[in-house]
Formats: structure tokens, C-alpha cells, sequence
């Protein structure tokens, strides 16, 4: 089992009275990409500033490489790249003498500087605004000049918060596949709100909300466990009666519903118990009985789901 | 002090890039030569008068004293107006595109980048002060006599006044995100403690004499003359040092903020 790059432990941040974050403990591995997840104001930001150095925590610490945040703030930074949510750059600046501020403060030598910023501009596809300001780009090339940045020096842990917010469908999915990249040299946080999008790129999913985890694991891991059944859509011909009686014999459905009918084929919604053979068995018991099965699918119970599903438990347990 | 270097030429470079520099060093060269310019001409007249006066007794001032002590005041007066210009930008831009948050995360100590800040600008009034080194020569090779010693405690005490000044408007556009509330306050601050030093002359405000003792202008003034102090010295440096720190605990403040 490979060391974590980062480990946070029971992390706490206040604001006077309000805590923003509660109790956060979680581990990321190397050449791992971890999706923070949850409704707007359940504290991913908060915890992206705290691990990326920018406001310290209240209690608990953090850990990246083996340097703690509280007692070598400065050399866990060294291992940190970041990019904030609002994509800050220096405008006035061009992209070349931008990365080149960046790569100073993070101590790069000229030889190491230069390498890695050819390689960054080359991999993200900034060679033809290399000598652009940073001012005139369009939101895509800023939100690339903004990734690069964050990648220069190699660091082992890179933080992204919303990395994808405010762009075309186009530009995200570019996006979308450089940060699956990255995790080829650095393990990988990035916040987002948007489910899909934690699907398609996370290994691992930390979902939040009011400040506190309230599931984790991958997005296959949290839909086997968190669901509580599963549910299929059923099409078939036969008389109406007659399917309801034998759907409902069977045990381990739960629920049975009528969706539509259409050239004399009904289609149900049906719902069972978690159970791997149940699928087998439906089609066994429905065509036994001589009904004709036109369709058998699994609804596949998303992440988006999951995480309402979670969202409003957590929210009903905590008393208003 | 790498680190320190890197921010102080970026900052230096943004300035230029910006053309903010480019336009204040004009300005102020400007303004400080004509007043250089109109004191000449006045002593000048002065002096003329004086001469074509039957009997008068020997000239009681002489061009270091008129001219100069004079064209130092005059221009710590428009450092008065420019350093609030000068410094707006230093945090106030940073916190208004966010770039803050980027630079603070990187490894850099924050009183790095409170020092590669002050230096930053306070180079740029060194450029824009330079020139007042440059008026004497001018006068020395036309055949006017100076006192060199009074010409650099002038130059000093100029020096000494503007990191004072930027000092304070660095602080300032460390509390705000928008620039023309950081200069107007900082410009309010400044005239407040340019014209503390008045209290003396009101007999009402007795109590608040001691108050005088932070005039940034009552400090100045020998340094203007020629007089190098070093109590005057110590409290320029001390006025600076006390509002980097407040800065940089400005800067800590984050932690307070969501």
C-alpha cells in the first residue's frame, strides 16, 4: 500500500461562532484524483484554503509529505500547487513571465524553470499564447494558464477549486481531461458542485455538506452501499392482470409501478431488494408464465442520487 | 530574500507595464522642477533687490537655505498627494482579483511580500525624488555655491519622510480591496500626521501638545535644513517599521475572514 501524500486529521475551522468545517479526517494517495463534493456552502472551499496554506485551521492538522501545516508551513507549501476557484492571475503580466514568477517562489532553479514551463506550455497547449498577456486570453487559455501555474514545480499535491466553473461544454471536457493527466505525476483534490463531472474524473468521491463528511469511497463503492436497492424497467406484453400478480409474487420486490403502454407492451418501474440474481430471476418467472419480456434494463442509480440522498438525511438528522 | 527580490522586480515591472509609474514619475518631476525653477527665480529677484539696495547690509540667507530647504518642504508637501497613488495599488489589486490568495499559498512569508512590496514602491520614489540631487549640480556648474552636507540631510530626511509614507499607504490598501478608498485614506492619514505638529501653536490643545511628537512634517524640518538628528532618523524608521508590521498582522487578519 502506497504512503499518502496528504493525511487530515480532524480538521475543524470556525469562523467566530460558526463552524464551517467539523472533524474532517481522510487520506489521498499518490497518483489519485479526490472529488470534493457538496451543495454550495458545505465547506469545500474552506477546506481547499485550509490545505492549500492560505488560513490555518482552527484545530486538527494536515499533513502533506510528511510536513505538517502547522508547525513547516513552508515547506508543506512547497509540495502544494493551487488554483483557486476565481482563477486569480496577473493580468498584466504575459503567460511565460507568469509562470516564470511562480516557478521563482516556488524555488525552481533556471534550468528547472525552463523545463518545466516548455513542458507545461507544450502539454496544456499554451505555445501559441506563450507571449501573450495573461489579460487578452479567453477564459479557457486563462483557466489552462491557471492550471499550469498550480503543475509548475511538480507539485505532489495539487488542489483545484471548481476547475471548470464558467466554461463552454467544449472547454470543459478539455479541461476535464488534462486534470486526468495530472494524476500521472501528483495525486489530485479538486472541489466541485457538479456530479457529473466528480463521475467522469474521480477516483475517489468525498462528499460534504454542512461542513462534515458525510460519505466517501469511489463513485461504484458509494453506489453499492448507499443504495438500497435496485430498479429495473421492465417491458412486456401480456395481459395487465396477469403481470402485476406475478411481479408481485416474487419476494424481493419491493415496488411495483405502471409507467406507459405502447403497442400493447406495458412498462413497469419496478423496484427490489439488493440481490445479484434478482435480474435472472424476473426474466425467469415472466417468461415461464408464457409473457412475453421485450425489456429487461437496469436504471443505474447515479451519484447525484447518492448525494441528495445524503444531503437531506444529514440535513433531517441535524434539528433546525 | 530571493523570494523578496522576485516580488520586488514583479512588482517594479507591473508598475511600468501599467504605465501608472511612468505617468507619476512624470508628473512629480514635473511639479518638483517647477518649483525648483520658481525658487531659483525668486531668490534670484531676491537677491537682486538686495544688491541694488544702496547701503544694505550683507545678504542674511543664501541659495541652500532659500532655495533648497525650501524645494525639500515643497516636495515632501507633493509626496503628500503621490505616495497614496504610489501605494493603493500594492494589496488593493491583489485582494480585488484574488492573486492574494495565489501568492500567499505559494511558498513565500508573508513579510516577504509585505518587504518586496514597500521596497517596490519605495524605489519608485527614489526615482521620483532623484532629480532633487540632480537641481543642486545643475545650480553647481552654472557657478552657485551650495552646502553638500545640507543638500544629502535633505536628501535624506526626503528619503526617510517617503518610507514613512509608504509604509502608512502600504498598510492602508492592505485593510480594503478598493483603491480609491485605500488612497483617500491613506491621503487623510498623512495630512492628519503632517499637520499634527500644529497643536503646539494652539494654546486650547495644550493637553494634546505631546501629540506633536508624531508630526511627520516637525521631524522633517531640520532634516531639511541641513541637521541630521538622530531622533528625527529614529522616528522615520520607527514610523516604518511599526506600520510594515501592522501589515503584515493585517495580512494574518485572513484567518478572522471567510
Amino acid at each position: 500500500m502506497s504512503i499518502p501524500v496528504l493525511k487530515v486529521r480532524n480538521l475543524v475551522k470556525e469562523f467566530g461562532h460558526f463552524k464551517a468545517v467539523s472533524g474532517l479526517t481522510f487520506d489521498v494517495e499518490d497518483h489519485q484524483i479526490l472529488g470534493l463534493l457538496g451543495p454550495n456552502g458545505a465547506g469545500k472551499t474552506t477546506t481547499l484554503r485550509m490545505l492549500s496554506g492560505f488560513i490555518p485551521a482552527t484545530q486538527g492538522d494536515i499533513f502533506i509529505a510528511g510536513h505538517s501545516m502547522r508547525d513547516d508551513s513552508l515547506k508543506a507549501r512547497r509540495q502544494i500547487g493551487y488554483l483557486p476557484e476565481s482563477v486569480p492571475l496577473y493580468r498584466e503580466m504575459r503567460v511565460t513571465e507568469f509562470l516564470n514568477f511562480i516557478a521563482g517562489l516556488r524555488g525552481l532553479s533556471r534550468c528547472e524553470l525552463k523545463e518545466d514551463r516548455e513542458r507545461l506550455l507544450e502539454h496544456l497547449g499554451l505555445v501559441r499564447v506563450a507571449k501573450q498577456l495573461i489579460g487578452k486570453l479567453s477564459k479557457g487559455y486563462r483557466q489552462r494558464v491557471g492550471l499550469a501555474q498550480a503543475l509548475i514545480g511538480s507539485p505532489k499535491l495539487v488542489l483545484l477549486d471548481e476547475p471548470t466553473s464558467g466554461l463552454d461544454p467544449e472547454q470543459t471536457v478539455e479541461i476535464r481531461n488534462l486534470i486526468s493527466k495530472i494524476k500521472e505525476t501528483s495525486c489530485v483534490i479538486m472541489s466541485t458542485h457538479i456530479l457529473s463531472e466528480v463521475e467522469k474524473v474521480a477516483d475517489r468521491v468525498l462528499i460534504m455538506s454542512e461542513g462534515a463528511i458525510v460519505a466517501s469511497g469511489s463513485p461504484v463503492d458509494l453506489n453499492k452501499r448507499l443504495t438500497m436497492g435496485r430498479n429495473f424497467r421492465l417491458g412486456i406484453r401480456g395481459d395487465e392482470k396477469q403481470i402485476l400478480e406475478i411481479l408481485n409474487s416474487v419476494p424481493e420486490v419491493v415496488s411495483v409501478q405502471r409507467q406507459n403502454e405502447h403497442n400493447g407492451i406495458f412498462y413497469y418501474h419496478v423496484q427490489t431488494q439488493q440481490s445479484e440474481e434478482i435480474q435472472p430471476k424476473l426474466a425467469q418467472v415472466l417468461v415461464r408464465s408464457g409473457l412475453k419480456l421485450v425489456e429487461l434494463t437496469e436504471d443505474e442509480v447515479n451519484l447525484e442520487e447518492i448525494f441528495l440522498k445524503l444531503v437531506r438525511d444529514e440535513r433531517k438528522a441535524v434539528p433546525v | 530574500m530571493k523570494r523578496i527580490a522576485i516580488i520586488y522586480s514583479q512588482e517594479l515591472k507591473n508598475a511600468f507595464h501599467s504605465y501608472i509609474a511612468y505617468i507619476l514619475l512624470a508628473v512629480f518631476i514635473a511639479i518638483s522642477s517647477y518649483f525648483f525653477v520658481a525658487l531659483v527665480a525668486q531668490f534670484s529677484m531676491i537677491s537682486q533687490q538686495w544688491k541694488a539696495t544702496p547701503g544694505a547690509p550683507e545678504m542674511a540667507f543664501n541659495l541652500t537655505e532659500l532655495v533648497l530647504t525650501g524645494l525639500f518642504v515643497n516636495v515632501a508637501g507633493l509626496a503628500l498627494f503621490f505616495t497614496p497613488v504610489l501605494t493603493m495599488r500594492s494589496f488593493c489589486e491583489e485582494k480585488r482579483s484574488g492573486t492574494l490568495e495565489l501568492l500567499l499559498t505559494l511558498p513565500v512569508r508573508d513579510y516577504e511580500v509585505v518587504l518586496g512590496k514597500f521596497l517596490s514602491s519605495f524605489t519608485l520614489y527614489i526615482l521620483m525624488t532623484l532629480p532633487l540631487l540632480f537641481y543642486p549640480l545643475l545650480i553647481h556648474y552654472a557657478g552657485g555655491y551650495f552646502e553638500w552636507g545640507t543638500v544629502f540631510a535633505g536628501y535624506l530626511g526626503t528619503l526617510l519622510l517617503g518610507a514613512a509614507f509608504i509604509s502608512l499607504g502600504v498598510f492602508v490598501s492592505s485593510l480594503t480591496s478598493n483603491q480609491v478608498i485605500s488612497s483617500v485614506l491613506c491621503f487623510g492619514a498623512l495630512v492628519i500626521l503632517w499637520m499634527i505638529g500644529g497643536l503646539e501653536s494652539f494654546p486650547e490643545f495644550y493637553t494634546l501638545r505631546w501629540m506633536s511628537n508624531f508630526s511627520l512634517l516637525e521631524h522633517f524640518k531640520s532634516l531639511a535644513k541641513g541637521i541630521v538628528d538622530l531622533r528625527d532618523i529614529c522616528f522615520y524608521i520607527f514610523f516604518a517599521g511599526f506600520f510594515l508590521y501592522a501589515t503584515l498582522l493585517s495580512l494574518e487578519s485572513r484567518v478572522l475572514k471567510r
